[in-house]
């Protein structure tokens, strides 16, 4: 994905790129499966992320918005299991407070 | 997520702090592991002072499936390789579990790579209740689950894995076990010889967990390396997933961190 430097990003347009970057991490036939990515979506029971996944998952949200979120930074203030019940909602409001 | 080819195989590898002349590579362990144990609390506070390096070993997390070659000889010419292809010279080498075989094998072949290491629960290489652990535990998915119950309740949510999750790891598990040759090669390992142990004279932290059955491992490295000490954790063998803050705090005072709130560090 390219990386984008536009600040002032609306909820939805951060929805939209981590949908994108779910859908290439879990695969488009599981994506199939679950339909539909949410805000109220949870990272290990509905999108059922494993912590190498979450890993791929955080190098392509760095990637994309790149040093201004501090991604890996807020992951890192977390444990395991607070990580797994993390909902895109979440990340989405993450990167809203940092570029916004 | 950055593919690294080494020889004929590509490994999954994440490099935090690039630009730091001093590096420390992590090794996890078989079976459930995975750069991942090492990249959400022990990989940044490393960064902070160091060029940390992870990376998937074969057959698993995201590194290629290969057949052969999991002997301790074939998987530190790995690491070997990999220093080589990230032009790294030297390096602290923190290993857990099996990765800890690994780090000693590449320290004992390759000592003028080696600055420090750092061994979290290593167990006893050529010991029979590793094996027939792996063997009978791993490998059949019942006595697995039995496995799972012994850990404890923390370990266990982590593990509760989704179908989709247990469908992939047991397809892992099961190119492992039947189509590589991992297991042939682990029961063919020989025990380190104490000797060429002994000329490992490397400053080394061997972290092992309170309640872990490892410590005679530990206790006999201490006894053959004066520059070694033993600090224990809270936990089991898995202490760097129960207990991951207190492992990280233990490696940043070995290499001479300043220790800081993790909410603190900025990578």
């Amino acid at each position: 994905m390219d990386r984008i430097d536009n600040l002032k990003l609306s909820k939805e347009e951060i929805l939209a790129v981590l949908a994108v970057i779910i859908t290439e991490v879990i695969g488009d036939a599981f994506m199939f499966k679950i339909g539909e990515i949410k805000t109220s979506s949870s990272f290990a029971s509905d999108l059922e992320l494993d912590s190498i996944e979450i890993v791929e998952f955080s190098e392509k949200v760095k990637s994309h918005y790149g040093d201004k979120i501090n991604f890996h930074t807020w992951l890192s203030t977390m444990d395991m299991e607070q990580i797994f019940r993390l909902t895109v909602g979440d990340v989405v409001k993450h990167i809203e407070e940092c570029l916004n | 997520m950055s593919q690294l080819r080494i020889g004929k195989i590509s490994l999954n590898v994440q490099q935090l702090n690039i630009n730091c002349p001093d590096t420390i590579i992590l090794i996890h362990g078989l079976g459930y592991g995975s750069l991942a144990m090492w990249y959400f609390n022990i990989a940044p506070a490393l960064a902070r002072q160091y060029r940390v390096v992870m990376y998937d070993l074969k057959s698993h997390g995201k590194s290629d499936q290969v057949q052969d070659g999991y002997d301790l000889i074939t998987l530190s010419n790995e690491l070997a390789m990999l220093m080589r292809a990230l032009h790294i010279p030297t390096a602290s080498i923190v290993g857990f579990s099996f990765g800890t075989l690994i780090a000693i094998k590449f320290a004992e072949r390759f000592p003028q790579k080696v600055n420090k290491l750092a061994l979290i629960e290593a167990p006893y290489v050529g010991e029979q209740h590793t094996v027939s652990f792996l063997v009978n535990g791993l490998y059949n998915k019942s006595a697995m689950n039995e496995y799972r119950k012994t850990l404890d309740d923390k370990m266990q949510r982590i593990l509760s894995r989704s179908a989709r999750q247990i469908e992939k790891h047991d397809r892992m598990f099961q190119y492992l076990f039947d189509k590589s040759t991992l297991m042939r090669d682990l029961l063919s390992e020989k025990d380190f010889d104490d000797n060429k142990l002994k000329e490992i004279d490397k400053e080394t932290l061997l972290l092992n967990g309170d309640k872990s059955s490892h410590l005679p491992t530990a206790k006999r490295l201490k006894s053959l390396w004066p520059k070694s000490q033993i600090v224990f954790v809270t936990g089991g063998h898995d202490i760097p997933i129960i207990s991951p803050d207190e492992v990280r705090l233990h490696l940043e005072i070995f290499f001479g961190i300043e220790v800081k709130n993790i909410s603190a560090i900025t990578i």
